[in-house]
């Protein structure tokens, strides 16, 4: 699978500035739709690879979780350091790391303020705290490379092409319709929602961090949340 | 240039906020027409359950927690009405949950509230027909306060939700207990482990494991968990015995769809390319 040729060694940083100070090498021309392409057909394997190792139980397999996290990681750093979709964690002044991660927070705050009414009202039992490190490094994994994946190299292999109202669409369609062969076909309204909403601090912020963050958050806070 | 760019973040940033309060909204919305106690859970891995407990443990499975009730207090009206009310067990993945509409419970005159309970109860000495028990047999009661005793009113129900000892393909039902006799009940599987069944009365219930070949005399509800849920720990449902298997099929069918489109779309975008 070839997008673009490989940068020539150690000029990964930056070679040419995008249309939101994001370096990009694969932008525009007829490199792009290949890209696009290719990423979500790597997204499609990646999937069917999860779902195949969860056997039984779909959502709940670590194993599955954690060979996800790798596949989409993995493909997300391929796609940046070799192919030149060049998506950052944080964004152009003044959206560093220390404002991307407090609006991502907001927004987790912002996700989980409806299902903290509902727990305050009849609390549903809350899981110990002893067992969420081990189950909370494979949770935040998986969104950390999904966000990786999704707002990172697959925003800006669509964004070059087609704008960042397409990348946020599609990237807001594919979070909801990846989570399907795990929960079920009722997640999509709630997916796409959140979706948008992580496209959202993805086009405020022009990095991965917030919406990073954001995920993180609000996946953390299913522990306690029920 | 620099006002330019600068513009184009403006507004793209702005854009970026009104699509955040939009997307909360929204968010807020679905999450209001969800089961109260659906996991916020918009990604990751599956909360993992403890080990089931039994009342009357099977031999070979390790020593367990003892397992807990289910208990809820609900508030007559002056009218003689009731709220709606839920009430789950305390396990890490609840062995049971119910859930009880608005107005559904029958308190006698002068009650001022409505105590429901599920508790373990001691297996009675008649086995299901066909099948295993999967779970413990929980008695639902209902008790009014000062005194007496609480019916539904015809045609209300109690939804039910029962977790089972370990996750299966076979099909699983739930059965109620009544006169020496078992009873299947319209099972829908809501969860990995979680099946969800509406009663039509307070008494004991079960999860039973039906044998292979064994008559199956109900049919599955709707497998959307909007419907039935109580708990809506996950919500992989599927129909009785073929349903998670008719839904596999149905997702790897859908992938591969996917994949070739996209595999076409591929070699078109690299045919374009080599052209120019």
């Amino acid at each position: 699978m070839s997008l673009a040729p490989p940068e020539p060694a150690g000029s990964d940083q930056r070679p040419a500035a995008g249309r939101d100070g994001v370096p990009s090498a694969a932008r525009t021309g007829a490199r792009g739709p290949v890209a696009v392409h290719a990423l979500l057909i790597a997204l499609v394997l990646a999937v069917c690879a999860r779902r195949a190792l969860a056997g039984l139980d779909p959502a709940g397999n670590p194993a599955a979780g954690a060979s996800f996290a790798v596949l989409l990681a993995g493909t997300a750093w391929l796609a940046r350091r070799r192919y030149g979709l060049g998506w950052t964690w944080t964004g152009p002044a003044p959206w560093g790391w220390r404002r991307c991660v407090l609006l991502g927070a907001a927004g987790a705050a912002a996700l989980c303020a409806g299902p903290l009414i509902t727990h305050l009202r009849a609390p549903g039992g809350a899981l110990p705290a002893g067992g969420f490190p081990a189950w909370g490094s494979v949770v935040a994994a998986v969104a950390v490379s999904e966000e990786a994946f999704l707002r990172g190299a697959l925003w800006r292999a669509i964004g070059d092409c087609w704008g960042d109202g397409a990348a946020l669409a599609v990237t807001a369609v594919a979070f909801a319709v990846l989570h399907v062969p795990f929960y079920g076909p009722w997640v999509l309204p709630l997916d796409l929602a959140v979706g948008f909403l992580l496209g959202g601090l993805r086009l405020i912020t022009g990095g991965v961090a917030a919406p990073a963050t954001a995920h993180v958050l609000a996946d953390f806070a299913g522990w306690w949340l029920r | 240039m620099v006002v330019a760019v600068t513009l184009t973040g403006t507004m793209r940033s702005r854009r970026g906020w009104w699509i955040v309060a939009v997307s909360v909204l929204a968010a807020w919305a679905v999450i209001g027409l969800r089961p109260a106690h659906a996991v916020p859970l918009y990604d990751g891995i599956g909360f993992p359950d403890e080990p089931y407990r039994w009342l009357q443990a099977p031999q070979g499975t390790a020593k367990t927690p003892a397992v807990t009730p289910a208990n809820a207090t609900v508030t007559v009206s002056p009218q003689g009405s009731t709220d709606s009310v839920r009430a789950f067990s305390a396990e890490q993945g609840p062995q049971i949950a119910f859930a009880i509409r608005q107005g559904a419970l029958a308190p006698p005159a002068g009650a001022t509230s409505v105590h429901l309970r599920a508790v373990a109860t001691p297996a009675p000495s008649v086995a299901p027909p066909q099948g295993t028990l999967v779970s413990n047999v929980y008695r639902l009661t209902a008790t009014a306060a000062p005194n007496g005793t609480v019916a539904l009113h015809p045609g209300s129900t109690i939804i039910v939700n029962l977790r089972s000892d370990k996750a299966t393909n076979d099909v699983v039902v739930l059965e109620t207990f009544t006169g020496g006799k078992w009873t299947q009940v319209a099972t829908t599987r809501v969860g990995t482990d979680i099946y969800a069944g509406t009663v039509p009365a307070f008494g004991d219930l079960a999860l039973v494991r039906m044998d292979p070949g064994a008559q199956v005399t109900v049919t599955a509800q709707s497998a959307n968990p909007f419907a039935t849920s109580a708990t809506g720990e996950g919500t992989n449902g599927g129909k009785l015995g073929q349903g998670a298997a008719v839904s596999n099929t149905a997702l790897w069918v859908g992938a591969g769809i996917i994949l070739m489109l996209l595999t076409a779309g591929l070699v078109l975008a690299r045919r374009r390319m080599s052209a120019r």
